[in-house]
């Protein structure tokens, strides 16, 4: 398959702002990207550029290192699957999967022989003499995917494909894409608004919000690292807890003080911080930021387990059984935290309990910028 | 506060029955959500405790008093729909002062500025009160809503599927809030949902009906922990529970039909003849990813899917697809060896015909 290189994309639909601004990433051959972004963010329009059904305004596209920027959608041999099966219901299962390869003219035994190749590998052998109407969402979907796999596309663009996949088969249908992209070595991009198919599915995700792309990385990168205030809060769940504060070092000690009431404050001890986090929050000292702790990194203790680095009083206010796990929700003053906890904890409403944020799990934005203050 | 009794209702449209015989109950002040997936007859059970539909047969009690044929507005119950229908033109204020002004349900006004200070206080959309719907966000509508619900003081609350057509992020987010309000009310409640989460949140019991059926009426705990039907099993769980056919030997170990792997010492060997095709249900959380040798089942690593703070990895032995949640430092990629380890304590065997549990749990 082929690499395709975005570089500098706009597009603009004539109103004043453009619809995507600048839009410049990289889709390696063989890597599956994902465009995550809430509607409205411009990820189905770059999609749709990409596909050729959609102009630029200005910028670059390349395919496998070819500008197609004014190539019809059929000469730069993209394949795309979309929300929608539409699949031929006249048609079996067979004769959908083969159409594509009927229309380019091939030989019936080849024909034949990939159209078989492409059903195994997504398991849908068993079913290529029935009809569409016969079938279940997740086998059509799978059907989809076939039809559009079977051409051998260069590059194989997803637009919501699993959008009408009831939510317990669709475990089941992003493994199957997992697997057809890794062992088929498809070059991928997939656009999708839902945070969890997006890091399930991608090597690297593309978020976007405004027409801007905001990160481009791993999905361990985008929960650990988030580069802003827009990817912390769109991007896990429960969703990061953001609390504004005021940094300042007095005292050995660098403190993070609750705008609220400065009274309660997460406190590290300089000499503990790393040389150079120490370097760089040293300069802004002074400042406010928005400090961010993921939910699954905070954890909750005895009062009377108060420790040297990160730790706050704080009242229990409700806990929820979750099965596998719990949340905690925790009021620091009028701050409420949340917790990912065990499925049941020692605590009830109204205990006073302790809680502690390691300093290596926060994200530490600078208010002015929205920006994560990298050290 | 009251109590609710429902006692074998059954209700069919047409040719198709909805409720066949379902009997549960709630006591005062207690909060029952009935789960289930769409079809299963939830919204029909809550209608007829409203007094939207009747029920054929059976009898429902608030504090039992028979109010099985009575009026929707004799009953002193008050309903939380998904739809939130409020009134375009009037302000929040008034949309939640509206049901205390119908002439059924009618107080002072004191009384009406009071309750809507309390619940609006509660949702926190006390600085709302002057706005009119159009002006709200989604999910600030829900919450008013909610709102004109919770003014009332009736015998019991009936919710219908409040939160679900928020989206994920939305959804999960009302939930706990929903959680945080629950601990202020004192009714008796009666939730219907569709998302397990929701249930195993809020609830103290919970009832699972499926076809119309239930299959389980117990305390959540349980019915996370000792699934009654595989159909409990399925609901309730994300990433969902994993079955696998297969039969007993006599020495009570357990064989998958397709050979993969096998369970020695079931614990079950006596509840089942010898050779009774079975069930073997499993949690992705509870099955574990072992060295090279170690374990019950070996097989090659299908897919690979990142969760954020674990991973869900595929593994395929034979015709068996086994999804095991694994903690995000494990580096497997596709096509690599696995081995994973099923402990007993957290095999659920089901009848493959009855589709219940089989055995003490």
């Amino acid at each position: 398959m082929a690499k395709v290189e975005i570089e500098n994309v706009h597009k603009n639909y004539g109103a004043k702002e453009d619809a995507v601004k600048g839009a410049s990433f990289t889709c390696e051959d063989g890597e599956l990207v994902v465009l995550l972004g809430p509607s409205g963010c411009g990820k189905t329009t770059t999609l749709r550029m990409i596909t050729g059904l959609e102009t630029i305004t200005s910028g670059t596209i390349k395919v496998g290192g070819k500008v197609v920027n004014d190539l019809t959608p059929q000469q730069r041999n993209v394949a795309m699957a979309f929300e929608t099966y539409a699949l031929y219901p006249p048609l079996t299962v067979y004769d959908n999967i083969a159409f594509p390869l009927h229309v380019m003219k091939l030989p019936k035994a080849e024909v034949d022989n990939k159209v078989r190749k492409v059903a195994e590998s997504l398991s849908i052998a068993d079913i290529l003499n029935n009809y569409p109407d016969s079938l279940a969402g997740g086998q059509k979907q799978r059907v989809s995917l076939a039809r559009a796999l079977v051409r051998e596309p260069t590059v194989f663009l997803m637009d919501e494909p699993l959008s009408h996949v009831d939510a317990d088969v669709r475990y089941r249908a992003r493994a199957e894409i997992k697997h057809m992209q890794a062992t088929s070595n498809a070059t991928v991009i997939y656009v999708t608004h839902d945070q969890v198919e997006a890091v399930a599915l991608a090597d690297r995700v593309v978020v976007m919000d405004l027409g801007v792309i905001q990160q481009i990385g791993t999905p361990v990168e985008l929960f650990n690292k988030p580069a802003n205030l827009f990817v912390a809060g769109f991007i896990g769940e429960p969703p990061m807890n953001l609390v504004p504060c005021h940094l300042d070092f007095s005292e050995e000690k660098m403190h993070l003080a609750f705008k609220g009431d400065a009274q309660k404050k997460l406190s590290y001890m300089v000499n503990d911080l790393p040389s150079k986090a120490k370097e760089v929050l040293q300069k802004h000292t002074g400042k406010d930021v928005v400090v961010g702790i993921r939910p699954q990194k905070l954890k909750i203790v005895e009062a009377s387990r108060a420790t040297k680095s990160g730790f706050l009083p704080a009242q229990m206010v409700v806990h929820e059984f979750l099965g596998k796990n719990g949340i905690a929700q925790v009021e620091v003053d009028h701050t409420m935290l949340e917790c990912v906890t065990p499925p049941v904890i020692p605590y009830n409403t109204g205990d006073n309990v302790g809680i502690i944020a390691p300093f290596e799990d926060l994200n530490i934005f600078d208010s002015a910028t929205n920006q994560r203050i990298p050290y | 506060m009251s109590s609710l009794t429902i006692d074998r209702i059954s209700k069919s449209f047409g040719s198709v029955q909805a409720l066949k015989g379902v009997s549960f109950d709630a006591k005062n002040g207690e909060f029952v959500v009935i789960v289930g997936p769409s079809g299963a007859g939830k919204s029909t059970t809550l209608n007829c405790i409203a007094g939207v539909e009747y029920p054929e047969m059976g009898t429902i009690l608030i504090d039992d008093q028979d109010v099985t044929l009575m009026q929707p507005q004799d009953r002193d119950v008050a309903m939380v729909f998904e739809n939130y229908a409020l009134y375009p033109q009037m302000k929040v204020r008034d949309n939640l002062a509206f049901p205390l002004r119908s002439p059924k349900y009618r107080v002072g006004e004191d009384e009406i500025s009071k309750r809507i200070e309390r619940v609006s206080g509660l949702l926190g959309i006390d600085v709302l009160l002057d706005r009119l719907p159009r002006q709200l966000s989604q999910g600030q509508r829900q919450r008013v809503s909610l709102g004109r619900a919770l003014v009332r003081d009736p015998k019991v609350y009936l919710f219908d599927e409040p939160i679900s057509h928020l989206d994920a992020k939305l959804r999960n987010a009302m939930r706990r809030e929903l959680k945080r309000i629950r601990a202020s009310l004192s009714q008796t409640t009666i939730y219907v949902t569709h998302d397990y989460l929701e249930a195993l949140s809020l609830a103290d019991r919970v009832v699972v009906l499926f076809k119309g059926e239930v299959l389980q009426f117990d305390q959540k705990e349980k019915v996370y922990n000792l699934p009654a039907a595989m159909e409990v099993g399925q609901l309730f769980g994300d990433p969902p529970m994993m079955f696998f056919d297969g039969k007993l030997d006599e020495n009570d170990n357990f064989m998958s039909n397709d050979k993969a792997f096998s369970i020695s010492k079931s614990g079950i060997y006596g509840d089942v003849p010898v050779g009774t095709e079975i069930v073997l249900g499993l949690r992705p959380t509870d099955v574990n990813l072992v060295s090279e040798g170690q374990g019950q089942v070996k097989g090659e690593v299908y897919s690979v899917q990142n969760q954020f703070d674990h991973q869900l990895i595929t593994i395929k032995a034979n015709d068996s697809m086994f999804d095991v949640v694994a903690a995000q430092d494990v580096s497997l990629s596709e096509g690599d060896k696995a081995w994973v380890s099923i402990p007993n304590e957290v095999c659920y065997y089901f009848n493959k015909e009855t589709h219940k549990v089989i055995g003490s749990k």
